[in-house]
């Protein structure tokens, strides 16, 4: 499995992270609908409840769902480093592990959303300790980024500029994850927009970035039309330039005692000039973000023709027609390296594979009971927000039905 | 269970129905029902600490020594794991295609699911006689959630069982789809090594 691209791995990892994690958001919902539908006392005082049980299944989930969150995306800079930088992924084998490590340490971690809700100074110290310790692997990603681009032949496309803005950004937020991570320092920051700057570095510098990173990567692969570079570029310094702007002054404005989740402030407390420059900077993000819609718009009304592979990329999937075919490889190629399409000291690049399968291809049929599953998943969650009974039976009885029917149904149309 | 994914190669060469061919040497719909068993661990995991945390913390009555009726839920129990010994059984039976067995051995299975729902049903409806509603106090919410969890879980083994036998009954089932018979094993199976550890800490460590 160590010859699997970066992104595949990471995005292994995260469904694993999604199976155990969900499952414990589930049972809180679940306890959460009883209390609201049926009058149970879960996590109400007055029936002898404990309301700091629903915090601790909550985070048990909510933090694994950070990783969930990030890990794709640190799959996709493992990606696009490479490729524009002309060199192999640094430490693959370390990026993986750290990976794996990530996520094991993600299930540890938990009650430091919680240390001001008073757990004690043991629990305090332990989940401190192990915050502390996801520090390592995040930052030996880090330095494994650095490292691939160190002597690359850098081509500063759109999507390397978003994968190095991701690694830039990640930095602050991670740095700031860390004084997150002491206790005493912790209780000064909660819910102040201290706290709000650091998740904005992780998941809008972190992930988000990633994402866009990912989007220029492989937008010609999925559509078979190239994004515009210039267009491209002025996306990137907008959402760049509007994040620190938005974000970075949230720092100070959170230390000054700026609360989160409160529309209206006291112009005394000094954060007004702040605030206004965090405004500005999201006006800027959604002026970027009108770009990007606009650069993807572009290729349908101006279409310009993608290669099978335009970046030189290493993977298998440049090894096949943009967009891929219904039916992507007409036989499964033998993978022997890491870098299947590159020459590499050790092996020769993988054979170009045959136009035609050689033989008739058995394609599974299509079925409409997934989507019938999927239709039932909000009906049920509209009836329970709505606090209307019947409609989440309606829900759950649409669901019970497309999963019996999916579930019966014979593999072959 | 090398003998159950050798049959279900050949089904698939013959009724097109199988599974694909991995590098792990492991029917890719096994792994997938792994995963979802190991997900099922982290629901069951939840439910079972809230009812740890909450245990002792009623602040009125009936509490669960007045109230838990250990012969009777032991009962059940034994019914459950018999239910577990007859699934071995029906999967046996459908590996070596002996489907006249396999269809009784199924209807087994499921008839002692049954027994054990009637037995919660009748439990359930003797608590509330006895003043222990799932509003009442902690005690009754959280038993309620967890045991119907539970019996939410067994009510979808005995119709996916019962779905099998209907299919054996029909002669669509063989051999060949000895696959799906131990992969409704496994839930069985697991369902019922939840039920063990619910009667350990609710019922037998009060």
């Amino acid at each position: 499995m160590l010859r699997l691209p970066p992104f595949t791995w990471m995005t292994l990892i995260t469904q694993f992270l999604v199976i155990t994690a969900f499952p414990v958001i589930t049972v809180a919902l679940v306890l959460l609908m009883f209390d609201r539908f049926f009058g149970t006392h879960f996590f109400v005082p007055q029936g002898g409840g404990d309301p700091i049980l629903w915090q601790h299944l909550f985070w048990m989930f909510g933090h694994p769902e950070v990783y969930i969150l990030i890990l794709p995306a640190m799959g996709v800079v493992s990606e696009v480093l490479p490729t524009f930088a002309k060199k192999p992924l640094f430490g693959y084998t370390v990026v993986v592990y750290s990976g794996v490590v990530i996520a094991f340490l993600g299930w540890s971690v938990w009650s430091h959303h919680m240390f001001s809700s008073g757990l004690g100074p043991i629990a305090d110290s332990v989940f401190a300790g192990t915050t502390m310790l996801i520090a390592i692997p995040t930052g030996v990603k880090i330095f494994n980024w650095i490292g691939t681009l160190w002597g690359g032949q850098i081509r500063f496309t759109t999507s390397l500029l978003f994968a190095v803005g991701f690694i830039a950004m990640f930095i602050i937020g991670g740095l700031s994850g860390v004084s997150h991570a002491s206790a005493p320092s912790d209780l000064q920051q909660t819910d102040t927009y201290y706290v709000v700057a650091h998740i904005h570095y992780v998941l809008f510098g972190g992930t988000i970035l990633g994402l866009f990173a990912g989007m220029y990567y492989w937008w010609p692969k999925m559509t078979g039309r190239m994004l515009s570079e210039s267009l491209g570029k002025v996306h990137f310094w907008l959402t760049l330039i509007g994040m620190n702007l938005a974000f970075f002054p949230m720092h100070f404005s959170g230390m000054l005692g700026m609360p989160r989740r409160i529309y209206t402030y006291s112009s005394d407390l000094g954060v007004t000039g702040f605030n206004q420059v965090s405004t500005i900077g999201a006006f800027l993000i959604g002026l970027a973000t009108l770009v990007f819609f606009w650069n993807l718009l572009r290729t349908r009304w101006q279409p310009v023709t993608a290669p099978s592979n335009p970046w030189g990329g290493s993977t298998l999937e440049w090894a096949i027609p943009s967009p891929p075919p219904v039916y992507n490889f007409t036989v499964i190629p033998t993978v022997e390296s890491r870098m299947p399409l590159w020459q590499t000291e050790r092996h020769a690049p993988m054979r170009p594979l045959p136009e035609r399968p050689p033989a008739a291809i058995h394609v599974p049929g299509g079925s409409w009971w997934p989507l019938i599953t999927a239709i039932g998943l909000p009906i049920l969650a509209i009836g329970a927000i709505s606090r209307a009974l019947p409609i989440v039976f309606v829900g759950v009885a649409v669901v019970i039905l497309g999963i019996y029917r999916w579930a019966y149904e014979p593999f072959e149309m | 269970m090398t003998h159950g994914s050798a049959h279900a190669h050949e089904a698939g060469a013959g009724a097109g129905a199988g599974a694909h061919r991995t590098s792990m040497g492991l029917d890719s719909r096994k792994m997938a029902f792994w995963a979802f068993i190991g997900s099922e661990c982290l629901l069951f995991g939840s439910l079972i600490s809230t009812y740890l945390v909450y245990k002792g913390r009623s602040l009125t009555g009936p509490f669960p020594h007045e109230i838990l009726n250990i012969p009777f839920t032991s009962f059940s129990t034994f019914d459950l794991l018999m239910s577990s010994l007859a699934m071995v059984l029906a999967l046996a039976a459908v590996q070596r295609g002996d489907m006249k067995q396999g269809k009784l051995w199924l209807l087994v299975t499921a008839l002692l699911g049954l027994v054990f729902l009637a037995g919660q049903f009748w439990e359930f409806s003797h608590f509330v006689r006895e003043g222990l509603g799932l509003t009442t106090n902690l005690f009754g919410s959280t038993f309620y959630v967890l045991t119907g969890t539970h019996g939410a879980h067994v009510t979808v083994g005995v119709i996916w069982l019962l779905t099998l036998w209907v299919q054996a009954l029909r002669g669509k089932l063989g051999p060949g789809n000895a696959m799906t018979v131990e992969i409704t094993g496994l839930y069985w199976h697991f369902v019922d090594v939840v039920w063990i550890v619910i009667f350990t800490v609710v019922y037998l460590i009060q």
